[in-house]
C-alpha cells in the first residue's frame, strides 16, 4: 500500500485537475486504486471529474466539494477560493468501491444504493469493510449514518464530512466515480491490505451552562428549558447574538467557538459531546442547526479557542495513532476531515494547522477537507454525525504483534 | 487548550488503552487457553473441539467449523462444533481464496456470498454473517469458519481475533497432519515388518524346502541303489574276513585285507543310514518310551563299544519319570538317539572331564522354538543329549543337518549323515530340534509330540487308585481344545464328571446356572480375560470355589494372585495322570 496526496490551485477545472493528478501519479508511480476528490465549490467540479475519470477511467472516486480549498502535508491549498485536492491510495492487493446516490423522496433508500453499489464495484457483496468514508449534502446525515448501520452493523467504523461550499449559498456537490449531485451521499467502501486507523474529536470544552431540550423539530431547537432557545443562548454566551435576536439572522461565523454538545458518552465521570453549530436564529426566536437535536436531552455549552482549533487536528491525529495497531513510522498517509467553520475561525492560521498534522504525521502525505458537518466514530464506537468535529481515517500495515 | 480538556483527551486515550488493553488481554487469554488445549490433548479431532471451546467466547460465534482444501480445490468439513456443516460441500469463489490467501473475511449478509449462497437451505437457515480465517501448513490449506444467526455480527475487532487465531488453529492442524503422519508411518512400518516377517518365513520355507528336496533326493537314491550296495559290500565285508582266518596268511597282507574289511564295514554303516533315510515316514509307528529307549540304548553293544572306545567320558541320565510317550518309528527315534549319543562322545573324547548327559522331560511349547517361523502347540517329550565340548561354530551350526557336512574327516568317524538322520526323524514326525551351542558345549534337544494313548498291554499304576474319583463335578477352562479333551479325557477315566469350557466369560456364564466341585483352569487364554480374571468372578458366584491352575508357563504373578484368592495348587503342562489327579484329589480333599 502507498499513499500520496496532490493539489492544484489552478481556475481551469481540467487544467487543475490534470495539474494534481499528474502529481499524484508521479508520487505513486503507479495508478492509484482508490481516489479522494475534494474541491473547492468554485470549481465547474463535474469538469473535473471528467477529467479525472479520463485519466483513470475505473479508479473508484469519491469525496465533494470543501470550503474554499483543502490542506495537505504541502500546505493550504486555496488561490482565490480554487482550490483541489487528492489523496490516491495505490494498494492492488486491497479493494475498493463507490457509490453515489442522489436522495430523491428517499435518503435512506439512497444511502443503501450508493453503499450497495460501492460494495459491488469493490466486489466484496456481503463482505463487512474496514472502513466506510461518506460524503453527503447537508441534511441527513443521521439518516445516512443510520442507514448504513442498517445494512452492515453498527461496528463499522463511518467517517466523513458534509460537502461544503464557500459561501453557505448551497453549492455543495457530492463526488461518485465520474459522477457528482448536489442533494445526494458518495460512499466509499474500504477492504486495503493494510489496516486503518481512526478517531474523531472536538476542540471545544463544555462550559457550566446547560438545560434541557423541551421542544425541537430535528434540526431546529425551539425551547431550552421551555424558554426559547435563542434568548437562552444569548444569556449563555454573555449577549453574543444580541443583535440578531430581534429579527434573527445567521450566526457563521458568530457562534464559532460556542457551539452547542450533545452528551455522547463518559469516561472516568467525565463527559465527552458531539456538538452542533448554531446556523441562524430564526423569527419565532428558535435556532437552526447543522445537526439534529434531541429533544428531552440535555444540551450544554461548548467553548473554543483559536489556539484550540489550531492544535486540535494534531491531536485528533495523535489519537488515532494511539489507537492504531500500526506504528507512527508506518504511517502511510491520511485522510482528514475539518469542520469548514473552525477552518475559517482560524483562516489566516492553516500554516500552523499544517505544520501541527506534518509534526505528529511525520510528514506523511494527507489530505484535509472542510466540511459542513463531520462524521465519525467515537471512542465507545458510536458513529456519529456532529459539528465542529474533526474525523482522521488513517492507513498503515497489518501487525499480528 | 484548557486543562479541562486535556483531562478530557487524557480520559479518553486512557479509556481507547483500556479498551485495546481489555481485548489484548482477551487474546492472550484466549491464545493461552488455545496453546494448552494443544498441549493436552493427544487426539487433534479433540483438540480442535477444545479450540471451538475456547475460541467461542472472544470470537463470539454460534458455531465454528474447518473446511480442508482437496485435490481438486474444492473443500469439504474435517471437524465442526455443530454436525449440521459436516455434510456440506464447498467450491472456492473469490472470498474462499482471499480468505486462503491468508486475508481474514467477516462476512455481514453471507446470502449475498456465492460460497454461500450455493450452500443448502437447512445451511443457511442457521445463520446469516461469518467470519472465516485461514489455516495453513506447508501441505494443506484449510479455512475457519465462525457463523452467528444475527445479520452483521462479526466486527473488524474479530478479524483482528482472527488474524491471531490463524496461527493457533494452523498449529492444531499441524498436531492432527503429524498424527495423521505418524499413524501412515507406523502403517507402513507395520507393513514392512510384516513383509520382513513373510520375506523371513519365505527364506525359512525355501531352506527348509531346498533341504528336503535334497533329502529327497538321497532317499530315492538310497533307495535305488542301497540294494545293490550292500550285495557289493556283503562280498567286501566278508571275503576278508574269510581270509583273515587264514593262519597263514602273511602279516604284511593282512594288515591290508583288515584295513579293506574296515573300510567295507564302514560303507556297510553308510548304507544302512541312508536306508534308515529311504525309509522315511513310510516306517512304522508305535508307542514309545523315550526314557525305556534310553536305557536298552545304553545297554546296547554299540554303546558299550562306543565308550570304551571313548576313555574317560561320563554318561549321565537325568530323565522325567513321568515321561509321556511318543507316536514314532522306533528305529529312527534309536538311531537318532544312538547318532545324538556318538556325536557328543566324539566332541568330548580330548577332554579330561568329558561329559554327555540325557536328558528328558515334558514341555508344553505355545510359541516357536528358535530357527522355527510358527510351532503346534502342544505337549512334548524332549530328549536332550548335551556335552561339555568346545561347541560348534556359528558357520557350521548352519550345516550340521547336512548329508555328509562334516568338519571330521570323512569315513573316519561316523558316516557323514548321523545328523541328517535326525533331522529328517524331528521332520517326519512333526518334531522340532533345538541347538544350543557355546564354548561350554553343545546340546541337541529333540521334541517329540506326545501321545495320550496308551499301549493296550500298559496298565495304569496301581498307585492310580489312590486318586480315583467319586463322581465329583469338575469345570475344565482351557481356550485350547486338544488341552481340554487332554484333560477331560485323563479326569473321566479318574472318575470325575467333566464339562469343559473354552473362556473365562464362558465359564461364568456357565456356572450362573451350575455349581461344580472344582476348577481346572488355564491361566492364559486368549481372546478374553485370563485365568486370573475368570477365578475373580467365578469366586463373587461362588465363594471358595476349588481350583486347580495349569499352564504351559512357569508360576507367575498371576498364578500367586490367583492362590491368594484360594486357588489351589498350580501344575504345569504336559501334566500326566498321575499329577493332575493327585492334584484335584487333594484340593478336594482340603477344607
Amino acid at each position: 500500500m502507498k499513499v500520496a496526496s496532490s493539489w492544484s490551485t489552478l481556475p481551469d477545472p481540467q487544467a487543475a485537475a490534470n495539474e494534481a493528478y499528474e502529481n499524484l501519479f508521479k508520487k505513486l508511480q503507479k495508478p492509484p486504486d482508490l481516489l479522494f476528490v475534494h474541491s473547492s465549490s468554485a470549481y465547474d467540479n463535474q469538469a473535473v471529474l471528467d477529467r479525472l475519470h479520463l485519466k483513470a477511467p475505473d479508479v473508484p472516486m469519491q469525496g465533494g466539494t470543501s470550503c474554499l480549498g483543502v490542506i495537505s502535508e504541502e500546505g493550504f491549498h486555496t488561490r482565490n477560493q480554487y482550490g483541489i485536492g487528492l489523496l490516491g491510495i495505490h494498494d492492488p492487493e486491497g479493494d475498493y468501491g463507490v457509490g453515489i446516490a442522489e436522495y430523491g423522496d428517499d435518503p435512506e433508500k439512497a444511502t443503501i444504493s450508493a453503499l450497495v453499489q460501492a460494495l459491488d464495484m469493490a466486489s466484496r457483496p456481503g463482505e463487512t469493510p474496514a472502513a466506510i468514508v461518506m460524503t453527503s449534502c447537508p441534511g441527513k446525515e443521521e439518516s445516512n449514518i443510520s442507514a448504513i448501520e442498517a445494512y452492515l452493523g453498527s461496528s463499522i467504523p463511518i467517517l466523513g464530512g458534509t460537502s461544503a461550499d464557500n459561501d453557505m449559498s448551497g453549492q455543495w456537490q457530492q463526488f461518485g466515480n465520474g459522477a457528482s449531485c448536489r442533494e445526494g451521499i458518495s460512499i466509499a467502501v474500504l477492504f486495503p491490505s493494510g489496516d486503518v486507523s481512526y478517531a474523531f474529536h472536538s476542540g471545544y470544552e463544555p462550559t457550566q451552562h446547560r438545560g434541557r431540550v423541551t421542544e425541537a423539530h430535528d434540526r431546529i431547537l425551539l425551547k431550552i428549558d421551555d424558554r426559547p432557545a435563542a434568548e437562552v443562548y444569548n444569556e449563555w454566551t454573555g449577549g453574543l447574538i444580541s443583535d440578531t435576536l430581534p429579527g434573527g439572522g445567521s450566526l457563521v461565523p458568530t457562534a464559532n467557538f460556542t457551539p452547542i454538545g450533545h452528551q455522547v458518552g463518559e469516561v472516568g465521570g467525565i463527559p465527552y459531546f458531539r456538538l452542533s453549530y448554531p446556523v441562524a436564529v430564526l423569527p419565532d426566536r428558535s435556532i437552526q442547526f447543522f445537526a439534529a437535536v434531541q429533544p428531552k436531552k440535555e444540551i450544554v455549552l461548548m467553548k473554543g479557542t483559536p489556539d484550540s482549533l489550531v492544535n486540535r487536528p494534531g491531536r485528533v491525529a495523535e489519537s488515532a495513532i494511539e489507537a492504531a495497531a500500526f506504528h507512527r513510522e508506518e504511517i502511510q498517509g491520511g485522510l482528514f476531515l475539518f469542520c469548514a467553520g473552525c477552518m475559517l475561525a482560524v483562516e489566516e492560521r492553516m500554516g500552523e494547522v499544517v505544520n501541527v498534522l506534518n509534526k505528529t504525521l511525520q510528514g506523511k502525505p494527507f489530505l484535509c477537507s472542510f466540511t459542513l458537518g463531520e462524521q465519525g466514530c467515537f471512542i465507545g464506537g458510536e458513529n456519529r454525525h456532529g459539528n465542529l468535529m474533526i474525523a482522521s481515517l488513517l492507513f498503515g500495515p497489518i501487525r499480528t504483534d | 487548550m484548557g486543562k479541562t480538556e486535556e483531562l478530557r483527551e487524557a480520559l479518553l486515550n486512557l479509556e481507547e488503552a483500556r479498551k485495546r488493553e481489555a481485548l489484548q488481554r482477551q487474546m492472550a487469554e484466549a491464545l493461552l487457553n488455545g496453546l494448552r488445549v494443544l498441549v493436552m490433548s493427544e487426539d487433534p479431532y479433540e483438540a480442535f473441539e477444545q479450540l471451538f471451546e475456547v475460541m467461542r467466547d472472544p470470537l463470539d460465534y454460534e458455531a465454528a467449523f474447518v473446511l480442508l482444501e482437496n485435490d481438486d480445490g474444492s473443500l469439504y468439513p474435517l471437524t465442526a462444533s455443530n454436525a449440521a456443516f459436516l455434510d456440506t460441500e464447498w467450491q472456492p469463489g473469490t472470498m474462499f481464496r482471499r480468505v486462503m490467501a491468508g486475508k481474514p473475511v467477516a462476512i455481514f449478509d453471507t446470502r449475498l456470498v456465492e460460497e454461500w449462497a450455493a450452500q443448502p437451505e437447512r445451511v443457511n437457515k442457521l445463520l446469516r454473517s461469518a467470519l472465516h480465517f485461514s489455516i495453513h501448513t506447508p501441505e494443506r490449506k484449510a479455512i475457519f469458519v465462525c457463523t452467528h444467526s444475527e445479520r452483521a455480527h462479526f466486527s473488524s475487532d474479530h478479524v483482528v481475533l482472527a488474524r491471531r487465531f490463524s496461527v493457533l488453529a494452523t498449529q492444531a492442524l499441524q498436531k492432527l497432519e503429524s498424527t495423521e503422519k505418524l499413524a501412515d508411518l507406523e502403517k507402513r512400518l507395520d507393513a514392512e515388518v510384516k513383509l520382513a516377517d513373510l520375506n523371513r518365513k519365505l527364506i525359512e520355507s525355501e531352506k527348509k524346502l531346498s533341504r528336503a528336496r535334497k533329502m529327497e533326493a538321497i532317499g530315492l537314491l538310497a533307495g535305488g541303489v542301497a540294494h545293490d550296495l550292500n550285495n557289493i559290500l556283503s562280498g567286501i565285508v566278508s571275503y576278508p574276513e574269510l581270509l583273515l582266518t587264514e593262519t597263514n596268511l602273511p602279516l604284511e597282507h593282512r594288515s591290508a585285507i583288515e584295513t579293506i574289511r574296515a573300510s567295507g564295514v564302514r560303507a556297510a554303516a553308510v548304507v544302512d543310514d541312508l536306508l534308515t533315510m529311504a525309509r522315511g515316514v513310510a516306517s512304522s509307528r508305535e508307542t514309545l518310551d523315550i526314557n525305556r529307549m534310553i536305557q536298552d540304548y545304553l545297554l546296547s553293544p554299540e554303546h558299550h563299544r562306543l565308550v570304551q572306545t571313548q576313555n574317560g567320558v561320563v554318561i549321565e541320565r537325568d530323565v522325567e519319570e513321568k515321561l509321556l510317550p511318543i507316536r514314532a518309528s522306533r528305529i529312527h527315534v534309536a538311531k537318532a538317539l544312538m547318532n545324538l549319543v556318538s556325536n557328543a562322545v566324539e566332541a568330548v573324547r580330548s577332554r579330561p572331564d568329558g561329559l554327555v548327559r540325557i536328558r528328558t522331560e515334558n514341555r508344553y511349547i505355545d510359541r516357536p522354538l528358535k530357527g522355527y517361523s510358527d510351532v503346534h502347540v502342544g505337549e512334548y517329550a524332549v530328549l536332550t543329549v548335551a556335552d561339555n565340548g568346545s561347541g560348534i561354530s556359528d558357520q557350521d551350526l548352519d550345516h550340521v543337518f547336512e548329508p555328509f557336512y562334516t568338519s571330521k574327516v570323512m569315513g573316519k568317524s561316523g558316516t557323514g549323515l548321523g545328523l541328517t538322520i535326525v533331522w529328517n526323524t524331528l521332520q517326519d514326525h512333526d518334531g522340532y530340534i533345538d541347538v544350543k551351542s557355546n564354548e561350554n558345549g553343545t546340546a541337541f534337544s529333540l521334541y517329540f509330540p506326545v501321545t495320550r494313548e496308551i499301549k493296550a498291554d500298559e496298565s495304569i499304576p496301581e498307585t492310580i487308585h489312590d486318586y480315583q474319583a467319586k463322581g465329583e463335578r469338575v469345570l475344565v477352562i482351557d481356550d485350547r481344545e486338544d488341552q481340554r479333551e487332554i484333560a477331560c479325557a485323563m479326569l473321566t477315566r479318574l472318575g470325575y464328571n467333566t464339562h469343559s469350557v473354552s473362556s473365562g466369560e464362558e465359564a461364568c456364564a456357565y456356572l450362573k446356572d451350575h455349581s461344580v466341585d472344582i476348577l481346572l483352569l488355564d491361566m492364559i487364554m486368549d481372546p478374553g480375560i485370563n485365568g486370573l480374571e475368570t477365578y475373580k468372578k467365578i469366586i463373587q458366584i461362588y465363594p471358595g470355589q476349588k481350583a486347580v491352575i495349569a499352564s504351559g508357563y512357569s508360576l507367575n504373578d498371576d498364578v500367586v494372585a490367583a492362590q491368594a484368592l484360594g486357588a489351589g495348587p498350580f501344575i504345569k503342562k504336559p501334566y500326566t495322570l498321575m499329577k493332575l489327579g493327585h492334584a484335584i484329589k487333594k484340593v478336594l480333599e482340603s477344607e
